[in-house]
């Protein structure tokens, strides 16, 4: 077992560091303000070799391991989550791809969707259908050679700025057995932007409502096997989840190190409040939560390495790096005092972001079911049923 | 007799530009003619060049007993190895306990190497020295970030590098006395040559060290344009501290104290800066000083007349509408 | 060609033991010093141009290692470390003289290059020290450097003006932030760099006494470490922060300064 960085991750950390103090973080609050993310960082990015490494170098990637990745996203998560949320949507819908595509689609597609400029999207969501996901009205029907999308989807994220789109939606009757997924790029006729939402968390991701009228897209737009859209999305969240329970400790860490620098320089009572054993009690705790948290994603992240099955770690991993995110950024701000309430200092900005983890990619309560489930051996409401 | 005993005496190296001594040189002679007024030895002034002309008088009504003159028009610019052999020179024959160089270009290209050639230590950026006389030995103040450090040096003789602007220069007495000694050598043109000089272009130096108000910035203010508008309300001009100009907030022209610029406008903003020793040595004689910061013990409010405890952010517009007002 | 650049490790932020008035190096993150990377940064245009081989020369505690991979990752060729205990305390006379040791050791090096100062002692003394170990002269403050044949020329940049100077090889130069934008290695460039030696030598490889190097080796100590003085009487102002501004704006007034 070892539980130290190689050398080569040191300077890996060291240099995505580089890079994030000079592009993230003096622009992090900007994208907060302005709810606009420059887009041109992913390229930046791309051009370092840092944009999805674990991608294979097959297909462009760095052939890098699922920890370096964990780096790259912690670090670009400490200065601002929204970044780290936007720049993996450059590679995960390749990296989608490349874990449930037919070996057509990876041909055809991944190059084309991982060229370290285009942006996707999932669209997954509906009015109806969040947590129960295999609740989604949206259909698609084979016409000759095309497929015709109608229905509605909602908190699309990147929406209006991807260049395209992962479509979870219907293709048969069966509620877990007739889920698919299907790639329309941008500009598709049929396809367009409804209400857009306006976010307290991680504003910078432009999110709201997507239409399908008729939308037409050719046959080979369907990823992974038909019908089996929805097993294929349980499997990508094994990983995928670990991606935001990463993020989830780069903003705690962020959070923390704001509040260390804080605690030295502020003063009451005479002397640093650093030097007050309930401030040095919520510091140890931040500290003890977060490095428990990244253990318990790495952990995870390695399973994956050694094709174990992991649906349980990632969903403690993920369960608890959200909700210590929360915890964490709520005594950031607690110990900026009135400060923490102010728009200048970034813990208030990490406060609510870090609510994003909670909620994304499966809440709380759907990680707390898994576990148990998986403890249980019971049956698991949503996995079982998807593999009738 | 210890070896060390055998070094008596303070030198100063002077430096000059156009026909005039340099105001750091200057200052070292302040310095310098303290030390050796205390030590009850000579104060010897170092001048190398060409067409030096009323230079070494001007030095003796500065202060100087004796001044050793090196002209040849080998020296009439500053290359290293010319300087540094004649200086190595000097010193081994004559045995100063002290030689003193202004930190500039030039003080701090010679005297490392001269105190290799030496083997004797060197300090850098003094911004202090005081004598510790039961043990005959120089303590040299240098800023150690937040903090000062005193450093001594074992070996002889004390070499340390002087930061411009600690102190002022001497009084001007033309009455004074003291001794010329012209010191031929056979000098060598050295191992490097110089081909061209140029003066920097208006647009690559910002002189904000003549400026009469400066606003100056640090890592506690995040938004540059509140201290823009203060400047231009009190038609002065922007500084800032490493941090700010290493992360390119603001150019390097700009950069106040120990790598940077040494300043002494009439008015000083200091904005959201604690006050690190590097920064203060570049500020700290400006005429009235303002502090504004979040940390009462910062060590800003140690070298400033008006300080403000509080949120730069907040502090700026209402004191640019006051001032307004 | 060969090129070397020493390097140094420096802390990350800048924290201060209180009451030991130290600066506190264990649990801070050593990186490269900002204006040694300007260094490598040249060293890997001059190869690109010229060929050679660039060693990069550092002193410090094992964990530099990380740091010189950092510099291998940006395109050197080999490291060295001087790596042994007998060497901690060292001032600049002291390192210079063990960087020297180890490039006297190093094939046909023609070029050395430092950064013009550290971030953390900021002394500016080791490049011109070294120079003087290896008897080469010294180019400081260069903000633009050309090799022509077994020349350099040398922009130096100096207070009002710019000096270009000519130096035969081999000789040490010493750059200004200003020379160029270090680039930022690549995932693949970390990779790669890895596979790249790093030597680490302690003094009785490179035949150093115990005399020479460390605290003993080094004629200055520092003795005191306090905090600075009020030089002056700070008035502190007090209540809203519109009271404030207005006594401030008054006295300054009142002072004739605005």
């Amino acid at each position: 077992m070892d539980f130290s960085y190689t050398k080569e991750q040191e300077v890996l950390k060291n240099v995505v560091r580089e890079f994030c103090d000079k592009e993230v973080a003096p622009r992090a609050a900007e994208f907060d303000r302005t709810a606009e993310f420059d887009y041109s960082i992913i390229e930046k990015l791309s051009k370092q070799g840092l944009l999805g490494v674990i991608m294979p170098k097959e297909y462009g990637g760095m052939g890098g391991s699922h920890v370096d990745q964990a780096i790259i996203c912690e670090e670009i998560g400490r200065d601002s989550l929204t970044a780290m949320v936007a720049t993996n949507m450059a590679w995960y819908m390749a990296y989608e791809c490349l874990v449930v595509g037919t070996e057509e689609n990876k041909k055809r597609w991944i190059r084309y969707l991982f060229d370290g400029k285009k942006m996707g999207a999932h669209a997954g969501t509906e009015a109806d259908a969040g947590t129960d996901a295999a609740s989604v009205r949206t259909w698609a029907k084979l016409e000759g050679d095309e497929w015709v999308i109608n229905g509605t989807k909602w908190f699309v994220s990147n929406l209006g700025k991807a260049d395209f789109y992962f479509i979870t939606l219907r293709t048969a009757d069966s509620r877990y057995g007739g889920i698919s997924t299907i790639l329309v790029e941008k500009d598709t006729p049929g396809m367009t932007i409804g209400r857009r939402v306006d976010l307290i968390s991680n504003r910078a991701i432009s999110n709201g409502e997507l239409i399908f009228e008729n939308c037409r897209v050719p046959r080979e737009n369907l990823i992974g096997r038909l019908n089996k859209g929805f097993l294929d999305m349980m499997v990508l969240y094994d990983v995928i989840r670990l991606y935001l329970a990463i993020g989830a400790v780069g903003i705690a860490r962020g959070a923390l190190e704001e509040s260390l620098k804080f605690a030295q320089e502020r003063r009451q009572f005479g002397k640093p409040v650093g030097e007050f054993q309930m401030i040095r009690a919520m510091l140890a705790d931040m500290a003890t939560e977060i490095d428990a948290a990244r253990l318990m994603t790495y952990r995870a992240l390695d399973m994956e390495e050694k094709g174990l099955r992991h649906t349980k770690e990632t969903s403690m991993a993920k369960l608890y790096a959200s909700e210590i995110a929360d915890r964490v950024t709520y005594k950031a701000v607690q110990i900026h005092g009135g400060y923490g309430l102010t728009m200048e200092f970034p813990v208030q900005r990490y406060w609510r972001d870090a609510r994003l983890c909670s909620i994304g990619e499966g809440t709380s309560e759907i990680q707390r079911l898994i576990i148990a489930a998986e403890l249980l051996k019971s049956q698991n409401i949503v996995l079982d049923s998807a593999l009738d | 007799m210890k070896e060390m005993d055998r070094y008596r005496g303070v030198w100063v190296f002077a430096e000059w530009k156009d026909s005039q001594v340099i105001k750091g040189s200057l200052e070292l002679l302040s310095l310098g003619r303290g030390l050796a007024d205390e030590l009850q030895v000579e104060l010897s002034v170092l001048l190398m060049g060409d067409r030096l002309g009323g230079i070494p008088e001007e030095l003796i009504y500065y202060g100087a007993d004796v001044v050793y003159v090196i002209e040849n028009p080998i020296l009439e610019r500053y290359t290293t190895s010319p300087y540094h052999r004649i200086l190595c020179d000097l010193i081994r024959e004559n045995k100063p306990e002290i030689v003193l160089f202004s930190t500039t270009h030039l003080g701090m290209d010679l005297a490392p190497r001269v105190a290799c050639e030496l083997k004797t230590g060197l300090s850098a950026h003094c911004v202090d020295l005081k004598m510790d006389k039961e043990n005959r030995q120089l303590l040299q103040i240098c800023p150690y970030f937040d903090y000062m450090a005193t450093i001594v040096t074992d070996t002889r003789p004390q070499m340390a590098t002087v930061q411009p602007g600690i102190t002022s220069p001497p009084r001007r007495d033309d009455s004074r006395q003291g001794k010329t000694v012209r010191v031929e050598f056979k000098i060598e043109p050295g191992d490097i040559k110089i081909v061209e000089v140029e003066a920097k272009k208006e647009e690559d130096t910002e002189k904000i060290e003549e400026a009469d108000v400066i606003v100056a910035v640090g890592r506690g203010l995040k938004d540059m344009r509140l201290a823009e508008e203060l400047a231009s309300v009190l038609g002065g001009v922007l500084g800032a501290t490493q941090p700010i100009t290493e992360a390119g907030l603001l150019q390097e022209s700009r950069m106040i104290g120990q790598t940077g610029k040494i300043v002494q406008p009439k008015l000083y903003i200091a904005c959201g800066i604690s006050g690190a020793g590097q920064h203060i040595v570049g500020m700290q004689n400006s005429g009235t000083i303002v502090a504004i910061n979040t940390d009462e013990k910062a060590p800003i409010f140690k070298v400033a007349d008006y300080g403000i405890v509080g949120d730069v952010s907040k502090v700026i517009p209402a004191l640019i509408e006051s001032l307004k007002g | 060609m060969n090129i070397v650049v020493c390097v140094k490790q420096v802390p990350q932020e800048i924290r201060i033991n209180k009451t030991k008035g130290t600066l506190i190096r264990d649990g801070i993150k050593g990186v490269i010093n900002p204006c040694d990377k300007n260094a490598i940064e040249l060293a890997v245009t001059l190869k690109e141009k010229h060929g050679g081989k660039i060693t990069l020369v550092s002193m410090g505690p094992k964990d530099v290692e990380n740091t010189l991979t950092h510099g291998l990752a940006m395109g050197a060729d080999q490291a060295v470390l001087i790596c042994d205990r007998v060497c901690a305390g060292a001032d600049t006379l002291a390192t210079a003289f063990a960087l020297a040791t180890v490039i006297k050791k190093l094939d046909d090096v023609q070029l050395v290059l430092c950064g013009k100062e550290t971030a953390d002692s900021g002394t500016q003394h080791v490049g011109p020290q070294v120079a003087h170990y290896l008897g080469i002269p010294q180019v400081t403050y260069v903000v633009n450097l050309l090799i022509e044949g077994s020349k350099i020329r040398a922009k130096r940049q100096l207070k009002d003006e710019y000096e270009t100077v000519e130096a035969g090889l081999p000789a040490l130069v010493t750059v200004v932030k200003g020379i160029n934008e270090p680039r930022m290695p690549t995932y693949l460039d970390i990779y790669e760099a890895s596979k790249k030696d790093t030597h680490k030598w302690c003094a009785e490889d490179l035949g150093l006494k115990e005399d020479e190097v460390g605290i003993q080796g080094s004629p200055t100590r520092i003795t005191k470490v306090f905090a600075p003085e009020a030089k002056r009487e700070c008035k502190m102002l007090r209540g809203s922060i519109e009271d404030i501004s207005s006594s401030l704006a008054n006295d300054l007034k009142s002072k004739g300064l605005v």
